[in-house]
Formats: C-alpha cells, sequence, structure tokens
C-alpha cells in the first residue's frame, strides 16, 4: 500500500524540476492548441525564436519585456507570499503609467530633464498607493482582494477606453496582451532611449536585491515566516500587519516602476504605447518561479521570450493574440500543479508502520 | 432640452424597461451559478472563463442552424465541464482557488477568443436569430390584473415584464428550483455544511470534495447559460467581446447580495438598471463630453457598494473558503 504524504521539507532540486516540467508543458499544449488553428507549431517555433533571439534589435524587445516582467512577476511573488492575493497588477501598472504621463506631459513646472526623475517618482507613488489602498481595505473591511482587484482591472480598462474615446462595445478578453496608445506631451531627449537597455538590468539587479533581502535580513525574515505560517509569525511576536503594509508598498513601488518606465523609456516624441495583460502574465512569471524572487529571473526571460514570439507570429502568421494569454493561463495552471505536486511524496509504510 | 426632464422621462419609457430586464437576464443566470459555487465554499473566478465560453457555445450551435433551445443546452454542457475542471483542480488537488480560478479564466476566454477570432477573420460575421419575445400578456388576463399595465409607471414595468424573452422567465423559474434545493433539501444542507463547516460534511460520512466538485459543475453549467443568453437575446450579430468582464460583475453582485437568492436578483437588477440608465441618457443627449465616463458609472456605484455593505457580507461569506 503505497501512500501519498506531505513533505515536511521540499528540497530545491525539485522545485526547480517543476518549474521545468511545467514550462515544457505549457509549450508542448501550446504547440497543440496552434496545430488546432491550423498554424504548424514548427513554423511558429521558428518565428518565435527568430522574433526572440534572431537579432539585436530583437534581443533588446525580448530584454524591455523580461524587465517589465520582472517587476511585475516579483511584486507578485511578494504579495502573495504574506497571503495577499493581488490579481490587479494590469490595473496598477496602467496607473502607474497613467501617473507618469501625467507628470511627463507638463503638469509640472519643471524645467528640462529634472522631470526624469519626477516621472519615475509619480509611477512609484501611485503604484505604491494603489497597492497599500488594497491592503487597507482587506484589513480593516476584511474585501476579498481577488475580486475586488480583478474588478478593478476591468474597471481601469473601461476607464482607459473612455479616455481614448474609443467607442465602448466591449472590453478585450481578460489578460490579453492589447497595446494602448497614449500621447506623451513631453520630449524626451534621445538618451532616454537607452533605459530601455538599461531596464531589463536594473530589474536582475533588483530581484537580486530582494533575494538577498528576504534571505539575510530580519524584515526578509518576517516576511518568510508570515508567508510560512501567519498564526505561528504572530505568536512569534512579527507585527504581520506591518509586514503586510511594507510588502504592499513594496510591490506597490514595483509595479509602479514597471509603468513609469515603460513611459520614460519610449524615448522623445514618440507615442508610448502601454501593453495590457502583463500583470496577468507577471502572475505567471512568479508562480512559474514558486515565488522565490531568484527564479524570477529566468521565468521572466523565458515568459518574455515567448510573448515576444507570439506578438510576432501574430503580426507575421495571423495568429490571434489571444495565444498569449492563453500560454500564460498554461503556465499559471502548470506552474501550479507541478509545485503542489513536489510538496507530496510517495510513501511505502514498512510493515510496523502499517500495524 | 431641459436636461433634468429628460433625465427623468427614461424611466417612462418602455423600451428603457426592456433593457434592463435583457441586460440583467444573463447577469442573473451567472449570479446564481455564483451563488451556487459560494454555497459550497467555492469562490469560484473562472466565472468570466464560463460565461465566455457560454457565449460562444451557444454562438455557434444557434449558427450552425440548431434551435437556440439546444444551444443553451451545449453552453451548459460546456460549462459544466469547465466547472469540473476547475473544481478538480482546487478540491481535491488543493490548488489556490482564486489563482487557479484566474488561470481558467484566462484561459477558456484566450481559447474562445482564439476560435472566435479564427471564425470571424475577413470579417464575416456569424449571423443567428436571437429569441424574440413572448407576450405573456394573457397571464396577466388570466389573473384578472389586466387593469395593471395601465397603471402609471407601474404599467410600463408590467408590460416589459409581460414582453420578455424566454430565458428571463427561465432564469425566474431556475431561481425558485435552485433556492429550494438549496434551502429545502438534505443536498442542499450538505452543500450549504461545504460553505459552513466542511469537517462536518465529512463527520457525516459525505464527501466534501464529491459536493464541491458537483456544485462547481453545476455553478459553472449556470453561468454559462448567462453567457448564452447575452448572445442569442441580443441582435442578430453578436460578438464576443462584449462578453468579457460580465462574469466578474455578476460575482460580485452575488457576494453583495451574501449569496442569497431574491437579493442578488434585485442587485442585478439595479447594476442592469444603472447600465440601461446611463446607456440612454447616452441616446439622449449624445455624446458630450460629460458622459465619456459614464459606461463607468455602474461599476464605480458596484465598487462602492461591495466597500460599503462589506462588513455585512463577510458575515454571510462561507466561512470555509481556503
Amino acid at each position: 500500500m503505497i501512500r501519498v504524504e506531505r513533505r515536511a521539507y521540499v528540497p530545491t532540486s525539485l522545485v526547480i524540476a517543476g518549474s521545468i516540467i511545467a514550462a515544457a508543458t505549457t509549450l508542448i499544449l501550446t504547440a497543440c492548441i496552434s496545430g488546432l488553428v491550423h498554424v504548424s507549431p514548427i513554423s511558429l517555433a521558428g518565428v518565435i525564436v527568430l522574433a526572440t533571439f534572431g537579432s539585436p534589435a530583437a534581443i533588446a524587445d525580448t530584454a524591455a519585456l523580461a524587465g517589465t516582467l520582472m517587476l511585475t512577476g516579483l511584486a507578485a511573488a511578494l504579495t502573495f507570499r504574506v497571503g495577499l492575493i493581488n490579481l490587479g497588477i494590469d490595473g496598477q501598472l496602467i496607473a502607474g503609467a497613467l501617473a507618469a504621463l501625467t507628470i511627463s506631459s507638463g503638469a509640472l513646472p519643471v524645467p528640462g530633464l529634472a522631470i526624469v526623475p519626477f516621472t519615475i517618482a509619480a509611477g512609484l507613488v501611485v503604484g505604491a498607493l494603489s497597492v497599500v489602498a488594497i491592503n487597507l481595505l482587506k484589513v480593516r473591511l476584511d474585501i476579498d482582494e481577488a475580486i475586488v482587484t480583478i474588478l478593478l482591472n476591468v474597471v481601469m480598462l473601461f476607464a482607459l477606453q473612455s479616455m481614448t474615446g474609443a467607442t465602448i462595445t466591449g472590453l478585450p478578453p481578460i489578460g490579453a496582451l492589447q497595446a494602448l496608445p497614449t500621447v506623451n506631451l513631453f520630449d524626451f531627449p534621445d538618451w532616454t532611449r537607452t533605459l530601455r537597455y538599461l531596464g531589463p538590468l536594473a530589474a536582475v539587479v533588483v530581484c537580486l536585491l530582494a533575494f538577498v533581502f528576504l534571505r539575510f535580513t530580519i524584515w526578509g525574515l518576517d516576511i518568510r515566516a508570515t508567508g510560512g505560517n501567519v498564526v505561528a509569525a504572530g505568536f512569534a511576536g512579527i507585527n504581520v500587519a506591518l509586514v503586510r503594509l511594507r510588502v504592499a508598498a513594496l510591490s506597490g513601488m514595483l509595479i509602479g516602476l514597471a509603468g513609469a518606465g515603460a513611459v520614460v523609456s519610449a524615448g522623445g516624441g514618440s507615442a508610448p504605447s502601454l501593453t495590457l495583460g502583463l500583470g496577468y502574465a507577471g502572475i505567471a512569471v512568479a508562480f512559474l518561479a514558486a515565488l522565490e524572487p531568484i527564479g524570477i529571473i529566468p521565468a521572466a526571460i523565458f515568459v518574455a521570450a515567448l510573448l515576444t514570439g507570439i506578438k510576432a507570429a501574430s503580426q507575421r502568421m495571423g495568429v490571434s493574440l489571444d495565444l498569449a494569454s492563453v500560454t500564460s493561463a498554461l503556465l499559471l495552471i502548470t506552474a501550479l500543479l507541478a509545485h503542489t505536486a513536489a510538496r507530496y511524496q510517495m510513501h511505502r509504510p514498512n510493515r510496523s508502520e502499517v500495524s | 432640452m431641459s436636461g433634468v426632464g429628460d433625465a427623468l422621462a427614461i424611466f417612462a419609457d418602455t423600451s428603457f424597461w426592456t433593457a434592463a430586464i435583457a441586460f440583467a437576464a444573463p447577469l442573473m443566470f451567472a449570479a446564481l451559478g455564483a451563488m451556487v459555487c459560494g454555497e459550497a465554499g467555492i469562490v469560484f473566478l473562472g466565472i468570466d472563463g464560463a460565461f465566455t465560453a457560454g457565449a460562444l457555445a451557444a454562438l455557434l450551435t444557434a449558427y450552425s442552424g440548431e434551435g437556440n433551445w439546444l444551444a443553451l443546452l451545449v453552453a451548459a454542457t460546456g460549462g459544466a465541464l469547465i466547472g469540473l475542471a476547475a473544481t478538480t483542480l482546487t478540491s481535491p488537488l488543493h490548488l489556490p482557488q482564486r489563482v487557479t480560478g484566474l488561470a481558467v479564466t484566462l484561459l477558456v476566454s484566450g481559447l474562445c477568443h482564439l476560435l472566435y477570432s479564427k471564425l470571424t477573420a475577413g470579417s464575416n460575421s456569424l449571423e443567428i436569430s436571437p429569441f424574440g419575445s413572448i407576450d405573456l400578456s394573457w397571464v396577466s388576463q388570466l389573473l384578472h390584473i389586466s387593469t395593471i399595465s395601465e397603471l402609471p409607471y407601474v404599467g410600463i414595468i408590467a408590460r416589459a415584464l409581460f414582453h420578455a424573452t424566454p430565458p428571463v422567465y427561465l432564469v425566474l423559474v431556475l431561481a425558485f428550483v435552485v433556492s429550494y434545493i438549496i434551502n429545502q433539501t438534505p443536498l442542499g444542507l450538505a452543500v450549504r455544511a461545504c460553505g459552513q463547516n466542511p469537517r462536518a460534511v465529512s463527520a457525516q460520512g459525505l464527501s466534501v470534495h464529491g459536493l464541491r466538485v458537483g456544485a462547481g459543475a453545476v455553478g459553472s453549467a449556470l453561468m454559462a447559460i448567462g453567457g448564452g443568453t447575452l448572445a442569442l437575446t441580443g441582435g442578430s450579430v453578436f460578438s464576443l467581446p462584449t462578453a468579457s468582464g460580465r462574469g466578474f460583475t455578476a460575482l460580485v453582485l452575488a457576494m453583495i447580495a451574501g449569496w442569497r437568492t431574491g437579493r442578488s436578483f434585485l442587485a442585478v437588477l439595479a447594476f442592469a438598471m444603472v447600465d440601461a440608465y446611463q446607456l440612454h441618457l447616452h441616446h439622449r443627449l449624445g455624446s458630450s463630453l460629460a458622459l465619456t465616463l459614464s459606461p463607468l458609472l455602474p461599476y464605480l456605484i458596484l465598487l462602492i457598494v461591495l466597500l460599503a455593505t462589506s462588513r455585512s457580507t463577510v458575515r454571510r461569506f462561507p466561512s470555509a473558503v481556503d
């Protein structure tokens, strides 16, 4: 008789294996789905590889997207760790970007380049405030934050559609990647374009810092303890509410940074287009990385490559861009399954245990 | 144009009430489904996916020339399968409910839109013959309340209610059936106990997982019928994106109502009235600048009500949601 038991400790190798299996399964399933809509999986794979790593420009595109996904993925991982189920990253990202746009379009009488730090600060502040607000609503009013944030995403989409003056016939499907043209009145100098290349590097550094923060600092220990067992953390004297507030502010800043970064790095005289759906992809990244900051880096690169590839395929091969949200969803489900399975083990009890 | 007079005149318009009831019907199905899940201790965030899938399934069945009732049945079957899969992941396999629900919505609605854009490529729209309204005014004559339609205001509402589409009557019947089963039968008691105290259910020798998976399948089927209703009661051309986001709305409405049938119907009707109202206002006043944000109005009111009632709904929220 074989028993399925919960492991006391999940070895890192199993977690990594789980992520790899999830990623591989997703690739196979995506290939099957593309076959179903009459797109050859092999040519799709070709387009994806070419569009992501085929040229320096393609690599830069993938890296830029990976940078954004690292920030949103890390934000998701941190909040999920302390039990704040923030599914509204998409809306918060847009909020941060809009705040940045408002500042850079001349809401502040700041001369010249001094506007750049203000723009980024606006994104940080609005991002942090939006997640902190959700956290406070959860703590004070005991709302279900998952449902409220997901509804807020819908509201945010409606708000955006109204603001851009589009006639409202419907929303893009939840989680769909959709470029949203905006107007930036401020003429950023050309060098801000280089932020496009620095951005992903900065995101990697942020992930590494988060790893060190979680692993080697007292605040990090508090976060890990809260994530491990809220009740035990409370008994150990950790102020769980304060930990959650800190994490909410921190992850909000990460989301806002991603939003403001998209605005600033779009460069001078251009209309930055914000992409909807990256918040949901960020949640997939977080779970693929098993909520570990260090795992966010490869997970984000993988997801960024997939999404960039699918975007290119939608332009060249006529595949619908909806394949991107399908891929994110598949990653999310397979990663959840793989990491849940890794927490259990088969055990064949010997005779004495059975009796 | 006198603004205030015009704004009030909308309420005296039969077409406003017809629109409100038409908006409400799909949401009522979905809210009913959310209620069944909620009673069993499931917060089913896959609702939007089930809703979209139901809309697409019904649209395709009706387009292929089968009847509209069969289309609703196909939608229900599809929804039940989605619910079965999703609750199997969350209940026996212990995946986190909310994230899994989100993933189900992303997956299902993504697949639906993928299929839909494949089918409508080259802008050939899928034309269907939607449900027509049926005349039930003979019921009022039968009950000797035919004078009701001559009363001011009430008459207008009654006229709209007695000339609605078949799914509106179906949802009313289903609501009675579902709330009878949930509140009056041993099965319903077991389902409610799953939401309140799963251990008590296990102690009785019943399977919590089985009951939850069953409730998830039934609830999800109801949500999908909601999507089907949306597809089959609009015009002869239905575009799938209009279905997006409505499932979540219905879930929030059912939550505000504390998972009670009657209350959630009132909540849905109120939401639909605000939605129909802002649309009528738009038509009357034209697209003035003040109204650019009016489509947001129902959602903002929804959020405010949700926050305002959060204290009271929490009391009725199934305590065993993990």
